[in-house]
């Protein structure tokens, strides 16, 4: 019993990880009706920030583990958020009127571009991820063994979802992304800058990856240019399972894919590991590829 | 009785190109002997492109439809006749086009076969979704024939026949130039664009979206797998691995590069983009760097293609309407 | 909430009936229903004797049911000549194997072919502009290409969606010529939604008026124009007589 509650936070927490990265797909889709494939590489960028930051804030922050872990994670994603923005301005705006088809390319080849990239700059081989999360086991009474880091991670997590809920429903900005989302002409009408409006929308996605990779590469400490690739494509497929475009839906798909994975790979076979999301995503695909929680785009003829 | 002839020139153009081309192709093959294996291998391989090329340029450029496994089709065909040439065997004695040809034909077959399952299910889906399933389908392809014992797993399949040559790939290749071309200079091939642009419309109009796309799929996945088959008995050792994203990712750059539809763009560039990969060679890791930085250029500076030189479409279809 | 929950329209062979109603009234409604684009959920949809019910669209189609669009839906990358080569694929005579081989009979229905698109590009006055792409056209002509599309396979029944929307009063006449004509020379019957009441009066024969998916009157033109239910619908209030 203690086992599976303990599969169960591990799931969460790998859950919470995935709804984080999948909110930024399922919001750049929501706004520009696309899918960001370089999202995932993003992610790998707040990683590798902080790995480089990390041992630098670490000892100015007098080792204070939480602190430094903040402070990373805030450095990563500012950066993100740069080079999101980046990202959206120089290859994905002036695109807009295009077929989907060459965006989507085009994101494939940033994608590319920063894997391959990320190797020459970085090096291929696997890097170790500073310790930036007090990882601590702790046993309560049943034999029950709960990491710290993953209570850590899923609170983060709900933080952050929590700030971005607020910004998206109770500001003037968020008000203005979902008009955007709802229907591009008439929000452009409306005087709203959709140009500013995009360039928010990657930043809190952008921002997002960043911290899931802190998060991340704090449970799995091993690092290197090519990690965003499996993340980045499960998240994209929480965020279809949940309904594209829906905010909600990409949280509740990311723990759905979280737990699913952790308990294939815990009570089946860890070899099954990469290939249940697949299959998840082959299944919603061919039954249901509104999603869970649907957004319903019918075509008015 | 000279316009009798003239005339006869004007409605067979196109056949009288592809059946001379053949001689042509053959006595080309003849003279391997004098080049380096280097410079015949690209050769080869550029051939094999168009031939993957175009037949995908059949699924996205003519239909419009997002087809992002395409390397799936190849490597049901490329293992298929591999599987056949070993069963059938040059033991038998029987000369090697008697071999080769069911070999690539069921190559093909077979993944036209999954073309017609691939196709039927994602019909409904658009753009965006089309393309991830059909991804997603490429990889499921892969990842079986990796668990597939028989076929030697993931170490591969070994040991097949060399029988491609220039003649084989280029003389299938000119066969697919030319079903393609004929299909676009011919009121049924309108249908394909109409599908392609307007959906509702087309329907609306009687064409049957779902026949259109069903029978692209169909046609690019043979092709595409008897690419596979030219490809598996050349190189004769094949592994899943070289039919992965990435593969079915090059060929659609190919397809989006020479431009959506347009025959001779595509061509082009498939020519291009077999060659780019070994001039870069030389600069070993940028090599990749360079390929997607030059990827995302020209799509944000073309997005119609190289090649989109003028109107694109031939704006008289039918080669033997009548001049005006 | 229904779009469409009461309507009884029976349509004789060769009429020109016009539908009328405020605007989502449930007019293009109907059209979708009938070509088969939205599912009806209860009642009949019945056409010379078939039932449409169930049927996908390009079967409706082939069944001499043609339509154009509210917002004009002309083929992205096609010139005219090609959007009625589009029309008249279905009518082709041959197929897949028949348009790679090329054989006679390719040539044969190819040249028929050509002869009917070039036939209607010079009743529709198109001939000139063949070669053009459609959208490129102004806005008259492509509405005007919508139109041959329509016609050129020579349906029995042709839904018009606000064909004259968008033109100037001459324009508005020269379509309204246009469509005499096609009626004729196509002998198709014509159902079409319009907001303009001068096309409409001037030429239909009949009109149905609906309002929040109920048709409220059909009669003449003439009685239409004097129906007191269907000036409440337009004008809000109630008009004592």
């Amino acid at each position: 019993m203690s086992e599976f509650f303990q599969q169960v936070i591990n799931g969460v927490s790998l859950g919470s990880i995935y709804a984080l990265i999948a909110l930024g797909y399922t919001m750049v889709y929501g706004v520009l009706g696309f899918i960001n494939f370089a999202h995932g590489d993003v992610f790998m960028i707040g990683a590798f920030v902080g790995y480089y930051l990390g041992p630098l804030i670490l000892p100015l922050t007098g080792d204070s583990m939480i602190f430094a872990g903040l402070l990373v994670m805030l450095a990563a994603m500012v950066v993100c958020s740069v080079l999101g923005v980046t990202i959206e301005k120089v290859a994905y705006r002036p695109l807009r009127s295009r077929p989907k088809l060459t965006i989507l390319i085009t994101a494939i080849g940033v994608s590319l571009f920063l894997e391959y990239g990320g190797q020459l700059v970085f090096g291929p081989d696997p890097k170790l991820f500073p310790e930036l999360i007090p990882s601590k086991a702790i046993i309560d009474s049943s034999d029950l063994v709960i990491n710290t880091n993953s209570i850590i991670v899923i609170a983060t997590a709900l933080v952050l979802m929590l700030i971005l809920r607020f910004i998206v429903f109770n500001t003037r900005m968020g008000t203005a992304m979902r008009a955007v989302a709802f229907n591009h002409q008439t929000a452009g009408l409306m005087g709203i800058n959709i140009d500013r409006v995009i360039s928010l929308t990657f930043v809190l996605g952008s921002s997002l990856a960043a911290a899931a990779a802190i998060l991340y590469a704090s449970v799995y400490p091993s690092i290197n240019p090519l990690m965003g690739i499996f993340p980045g494509l499960k998240a994209f497929i929480s965020a279809v399972l949940g309904g594209i475009g829906n905010l909600t839906g990409a949280a509740i798909g990311g723990m759905i894919i979280g737990l699913t994975e952790t308990f294939v790979t815990g009570y089946i076979s860890p070899a099954f590991r990469d290939a249940i999301a697949f299959g998840i995503l082959i299944l919603i695909l061919l039954f249901r590829p509104s999603g869970i929680l649907r957004r319903h785009e019918t075509e008015k003829v | 009785m000279t316009g009798i002839f003239r005339n006869m020139i004007r409605d067979h153009k196109s056949k009288i190109v592809l059946v001379l081309s053949l001689p042509v192709f053959y006595l080309l093959g003849r003279l391997q002997g004098s080049i380096s294996p280097y410079y015949y291998q690209i050769i080869i391989y550029i051939g094999i492109n168009i031939i993957l090329a175009s037949s995908l340029n059949l699924i996205n450029g003519f239909a419009g439809q997002f087809s992002l496994g395409h390397a799936g089709f190849m490597a049901i065909g490329a293992y298929t006749s591999a599987l056949i040439t070993s069963s059938i065997g040059i033991a038998g004695g029987l000369p090697t086009p008697l071999v080769f040809l069911p070999a690539l034909a069921g190559g093909g077959a077979a993944a036209s076969i999954c073309g017609l399952l691939v196709g039927i299910p994602t019909l409904r889906l658009k753009g965006d979704y089309l393309a991830i399933t059909t991804l997603g389908m490429g990889e499921i392809i892969r990842v079986i024939i990796q668990n597939l014992d028989f076929l030697g797993g993931a170490r591969g399949f070994t040991g097949i026949a060399r029988m491609t040559d220039f003649f084989w790939v280029y003389s299938i290749a000119a066969l697919l130039i030319y079903l393609l071309y004929n299909l676009l200079h011919s009121t049924y091939g309108t249908g394909y664009l109409a599908v392609r642009d307007d959906e509702i419309a087309a329907e609306s109009s009687g064409i049957s979206a779902t026949g259109i796309k069903v029978s692209a799929f169909i046609i690019g996945a043979f092709f595409a797998g008897i690419a596979g088959g030219l490809y598996a008995h050349f190189v004769t050792y094949i592994n899943p691995s070289q039919f992965g994203f990435l593969r079915s990712f090059e060929i659609v750059v190919m397809v989006v590069i020479g431009g959506m539809g347009n025959i001779t763009g595509v061509i082009f560039s498939a020519v291009i983009l077999t060659i780019l990969p070994e001039a870069l060679r030389a600069a070993a890791m940028y090599r990749m760097v360079i390929y997607a930085l030059l990827l995302v250029i020209i799509m944000i500076t073309r997005p119609g293609g190289l090649f989109a030189f003028g109107a694109g479409l031939p704006r008289r279809v039918a080669q033997n309407a009548p001049a005006r | 909430m229904a779009a469409v929950s009461d309507l009884d329209l029976e349509l004789e062979r060769g009429c020109l009936v016009g539908m009328i109603g405020p605007n989502g009234a449930g007019k293009t409604t109907v059209f979708n229903l009938i070509t088969g684009v939205y599912k009806p959920t209860a009642g009949t949809i019945e056409f010379e004797g078939r039932s449409l019910r169930g049927l996908k669209t390009p079967q409706i189609a082939r069944l001499g049911i043609s339509r154009t669009f509210q917002n004009i839906r002309l083929f992205k990358s096609l010139t005219v000549y090609r959007t009625l080569q589009a029309a008249i694929h279905y009518q082709a005579g041959y197929g897949l194997f028949g348009a790679t081989i090329q054989g006679p009979k390719f040539l044969r229905c190819e040249k028929q072919i050509d002869n009917v698109i070039i036939e209607a590009l010079e009743f529709f006055g198109l001939r000139d502009i063949m070669d053009e792409h459609a959208l490129s056209l102004p806005y008259g002509m492509q509405r005007r290409v919508e139109l041959v599309r329509a016609m050129i396979c020579r349906p029995r029944l042709v839904l018009l969606d606000e064909p004259a929307a968008g033109m100037n009063q001459s324009e508005k006449n020269q379509l309204m010529n246009l469509i005499r004509r096609a009626r004729e020379f196509y002998r198709c019957g014509i159902l079409l939604i319009e907001h303009d009441m001068s096309v409409v009066m001037g030429i239909c024969e009949r009109i149905a008026v609906l309002d929040y998916g109920i048709k409220i009157a059909e009669g003449s033109p003439r009685e239409i124009q004097n129906n007191p239910a269907v000036l409440e619908a337009y004008l809000g209030e109630r008009i004592e007589n």
